[in-house]
């Protein structure tokens, strides 16, 4: 309990420094404003007009975690049992951690925001021993002066608004399923005929259950609140590459519900990132992150004017 | 990790749990007679063809029956839980050991438990038969109980337990137990696939499914149950080797109740593994030709009254032997029996008798001439 109070008043203390920071300094994301209109396309010629800002990461252990199976640098269990009781997790400031790369972009009606780091495997099945790699990004639900909420999830009352990609449905919109990393024994299994005949007659729906678009955007209120919103008004789409992962959101600059972040033109606003690499057994809350929000700042459009 | 303190029944104290325990108004229980279990596999595949023959289900196994003491789906899942725990003993009825919940204490999680590689459930059949014990010399027979040579059948299902280590392992707080049945559910609309709780399950009967990418688990057949029918695997036992009821705590046991009966009154059906401290409620009636060293570890220390019981008094038992022979007897879940002269009588949960049947059945004698239609009968012996 204390830890986290400590914790909060950190992050705090942080969020009011960062509060003055102005469009032009550079220690905070520009949302570059362009004339063009905006997609998915994480190879666009139009991210190279905007600016990357790097955002280092640390790595969390959830001491819980029972299933890392393929992780490398776990804390030592002794260790683990040293640490008081009360702890729900631990920094680990010594493991290996990505940087995120961020660049945006905004043309008065939609915002782009393009996340690329480092992984050295692509980690696309979420099967029965296996982890996968995502992405996921908070931001606090109303732009404000005065206090955020803190940047691990939010507080009840404070709520955050959060994205998450994931390896194993981009997998899965992309047809690049693994079979046998699902299922044991599945080497030369036999797949029924009806399988064929049925995505012949529903061409381009999912082949598995998941509703591969409803999965991105949730709410939270604090840790283990984490809930996916009805109304899903964010759509992404990432690509593994020469051992980078580049991610692209893309959403209305206004929002249409109030479970989702307050953007403007103009105005400053915080994320905050989060990044689970599958290889290292990254689930839940075992994953990278930053403890304090990284100022986003919207270039203000010429003209107010929704297009 | 903030641990409430609750009492736990079957390990005889109190014991630490993530949550306050709430016990329900009913608590779903079933008792399997190891005795009579001969591995057909039929509860098996009537649970299969009705929840599990989905997409990304293939290799589930809500219902298995594994051969003790080599089987075990997944491989080994009993033996690596219990020595994580360390083993323990008991002092009595109190098991003077760690819980799954206590170890994790220790260990900083909130649940001890692992995660099985995925070749782990490749071989639900493993051990199958394999028997083990003494060496038998040509000509020897068996004379008694315990047998020299040895192996049994053990039927699981899902416990729903009291204090189930899956609701524990959440941290989303996606699995529940409902409090009109005390069955566990994982809620599909908010589990996000962690897998926590596969991990956290002693008895590894929660399963992640990765086509949907999110976690099942048996659901106690609740549309049956709520309807008062007992599950699939229960009603379609070939063997009568199983019973589905609501068992009640100690304290509120009812002589009328068949769960009650065999569990409080008699003690003859006893948890599986109580010493993870999860309050399971599948009982079973031990197998009584296996020695009792060995069934100490997996029933607890009541087994060897327990073996007594149904080796020895149930001939001069007829309550006990009329509640046997209800078993498979309807569809309907019964709440209520009696014996009377050599009949046993089935109750539902409405009172209405749905089984009546005698402990002996009735001897007929078939004439080899038929005299009304003047025909001999081939058929008789």
């Amino acid at each position: 309990m204390k830890k986290r109070i400590l914790l909060l008043m950190i992050c705090i203390f942080l969020t009011i420094i960062a509060g003055t920071v102005s469009a032009s300094d550079n220690r905070g994301i520009r949302v570059l404003y362009v004339e063009q209109a905006l997609d998915l396309n994480v190879a666009a010629d139009v991210w190279n007009e905007a600016e990357p800002f790097t955002i280092e990461l640390v790595a969390l252990e959830s001491l819980d975690h029972m299933g890392a199976t393929h992780s490398t640098d776990t804390l030592p269990r002794e260790f683990i049992r040293s640490i008081p009781e009360a702890t729900d997790f631990v920094l680990n400031l010594s493991k290996a951690a990505p940087s995120v790369s961020v660049k945006a972009i905004h043309n008065g009606s939609k915002v782009a925001m393009q996340f690329t780091w480092e992984d050295s495997t692509e980690d696309k099945e979420n099967s029965l021993d296996t982890y996968r790699d995502a992405l996921a990004v908070l931001f606090p639900i109303n732009i404000s002066t005065g206090y955020n909420p803190s940047p691990l999830m939010g507080a009840k009352g404070e709520p955050v608004n959060v994205w998450q990609w994931r390896a194993e449905w981009q997998a899965e919109l992309d047809g690049r399923r693994d079979l046998e990393a699902r299922q044991p024994l599945t080497e030369g299994v036999w797949i029924s005929p009806v399988d064929r005949i049925l995505k012949n007659q529903h061409p381009g729906m999912s082949s598995g259950l998941i509703n591969t678009s409803e999965r991105i955007e949730y709410i939270a209120e604090g840790y283990s609140t984490l809930t996916k919103q009805v109304q899903q008004d964010v759509d992404a789409k990432g690509r593994y590459a020469d051992g980078k992962y580049t991610v692209v959101f893309l959403r209305d600059i206004e929002r249409t519900d109030l479970s989702d972040a307050e953007f403007k033109a103009g105005a400053q606003t915080y994320i905050n990132v989060a990044v689970w690499n599958g290889h290292e057994g990254n689930v839940d809350g075992m994953k990278s992150l930053t403890f304090s929000w990284t100022p986003i700042v919207f270039d203000p459009a010429p003209a107010l004017v929704k297009r | 990790m903030h641990k409430v303190t609750n009492h736990n029944w079957q390990i005889g104290r109190e014991m630490k749990y993530p949550y306050e325990g709430h016990r329900p108004k009913k608590q779903f229980s079933a008792v399997f007679d190891t005795n009579k279990c001969i591995a057909c596999q039929t509860c098996t595949l009537s649970c299969k063809t009705t929840w599990t023959s989905g997409r990304g289900q293939e290799y589930m196994f809500w219902n298995n029956v594994e051969t003790k003491p080599y089987g075990g789906y997944p491989l080994a899942w009993d033996m690596r839980v219990l020595e994580m725990i360390g083993g323990g003993s008991w002092k009595g009825r109190t098991y003077t050991g760690k819980t799954i919940f206590e170890k994790a204490i220790e260990e900083r999680k909130d649940v001890e438990g692992f995660l099985p590689d995925l070749e782990d459930w490749a071989a639900p059949n493993i051990g199958e038969d394999e028997v083990t014990g003494e060496k038998m010399p040509q000509g020897m027979h068996i004379k008694g109980f315990p047998h020299p040579m040895w192996f049994f059948y053990l039927p699981r299902i899902c416990n729903h337990c009291t204090y189930p280590a899956c609701v524990a392992s959440c941290p989303r707080q996606a699995i529940y137990k409902r409090p009109e049945d005390g069955i566990v559910l994982i809620d599909q609309s908010r589990c996000n696939g962690y897998k926590h709780c596969v991990a956290g399950c002693p008895y590894k009967k929660p399963m992640f499914n990765s086509t949907t990418t999110r976690s099942e688990k048996c659901v106690g057949c609740y549309p049956k149950v709520e309807q008062g029918i007992q599950t699939q695997c229960v009603e379609q036992c070939i063997g009568k080797i199983r019973i589905q009821g609501w068992v009640s705590t100690p304290d509120k046991a009812e002589e009328d109740n068949p769960m009650d009966y065999l569990v409080h009154i008699r003690k003859v059906a006893l948890p599986l593994y109580p010493q993870f401290g999860t309050e399971p409620h599948v009982y079973y009636i031990p197998p009584i030709h296996v020695p009792t060293q060995y069934l100490k570890q997996m029933f607890g220390p009541e087994v060897e009254d327990a073996v007594r019981i149904y080796r020895d008094k149930i001939t001069s038992d007829p309550v006990m032997q009329g509640l046997l022979i209800l078993f498979g007897s309807s569809p309907e879940i019964m709440t209520k029996f009696e014996v009377k002269k050599g009949t046993a009588y089935g109750y539902n949960m409405k009172g209405k008798l749905v089984a009546e049947v005698p402990i002996r059945e009735p001897n007929v004698i078939r004439e080899a001439y038929d005299r009304k239609l003047d025909v001999y009968r081939m058929d008789i012996t």
